[in-house]
């Protein structure tokens, strides 16, 4: 905008600013009686989720911890396969508990995500 | 903001609180209203219903939207079922003619200093177009930005600049008219 439309621009809002239309002095009354007989606007349950979204920089400490893994596993089944034997065997006394924890917590972040996307 | 609050409450069910926001809002509700229809009775019966119909909306306003522009959306088509005439926008096709100087514009408005400016305002608002002087009302009383009364009227954004244009070289034409003629009747 140059500097002859601000300056139009101005004058018109000055000359605007006074011309607001006054409503009848009764139209707000008029207006909460109608309101009061109107049925109360249901109540909403407001739910509270703890800001709960992956943000980016714990999202890549987890890929590269995840990737370290990985490498770990793939370096001790070439170079230490006894090793890996012997950590197999050892899951194996926790298998029961490990599967248990995944039954229970699998689920119940799945149908929590659900739940909300519903929401 | 101090509405939100004011909205949280009334759907809280505090209905007390839906004071405020009529109280805040009814007179450029108001003035929106009788730009279109151009009827004091009929502006006020269109306004009431405006209100009812935000009560009932109320629970779907998104707290991350304008309260302001939701509303006047509401009173905007509001207004347009009661107009019940032809269509309140037409279409212009040439921008061009809607040019106007700095000095006619000075000139337009020096006139008034000796006036009534309110009343001949007014007078000169009424006199437009309706779909002009709503532009000139959002734009120029209430400072909508061009995005916000796009999202009140569905025009384009351009088109919306083309009529703001043509509806400001009117009102000054039309401001110049009426002073001259009052002027003639005084002499």
């Amino acid at each position: 905008m140059n500097r002859e439309d601000n300056y139009i621009d101005q004058l018109t809002r000055d000359l605007l600013q006074s011309a607001g239309e006054e409503p009848s002095a009764g139209l707000g009354l008029r207006i909460m009686q109608r309101i009061e007989k109107e049925a109360p606007l249901a109540r909403r349950k407001v739910v509270v989720y703890a800001d709960d979204e992956w943000k980016a920089t714990p999202l890549i400490i987890a890929g590269v911890a995840l990737y370290l893994m990985l490498a770990g596993c793939v370096i001790g089944c070439l170079f230490q396969p006894e090793i890996v034997d012997e950590a197999i065997r050892e899951m194996k006394e926790n298998f029961p508990y490990i599967v248990t924890a995944c039954v229970i917590f699998g689920p119940l972040t799945f149908f929590a995500k659900l739940d909300r996307l519903i929401a | 903001m101090e509405e939100h609050k004011w909205i949280k409450d009334v759907l809280a069910g505090d209905t007390h609180s839906f004071s405020y926001l009529v109280g805040k809002y009814q007179q450029m509700a108001f003035s929106i209203a009788f730009r279109i229809l151009g009827n004091r009775e009929e502006a006020e019966e269109a306004v009431q219903d405006a209100f009812v119909k935000m009560y009932r909306a109320l629970p779907d306003f998104r707290f991350d939207s304008k309260f302001s522009t939701w509303f006047y959306t509401i009173v905007y088509r509001t207004s347009l079922t009661a107009y019940r005439k032809e269509p309140l926008f037409t279409d212009y096709n040439e921008a061009a003619s809607a040019h106007i100087t700095p000095e006619e514009a000075g000139n337009a408005a020096s006139l008034l200093e000796s006036n009534d400016r309110k009343a001949v305002i007014s007078n000169v608002l009424k006199r437009l177009p309706p779909d002009e002087s709503l532009l000139l009302t959002l734009y120029y009383l209430e400072e909508c930005s061009v995005e916000e009364i796009h999202q009140i009227t569905q025009l384009t954004l351009s088109n919306i600049k083309v009529k703001l244009f043509r509806a400001r070289k009117r009102f000054y034409e039309t401001l110049k008219h009426l002073m001259k003629h009052e002027t003639y009747a005084i002499l």
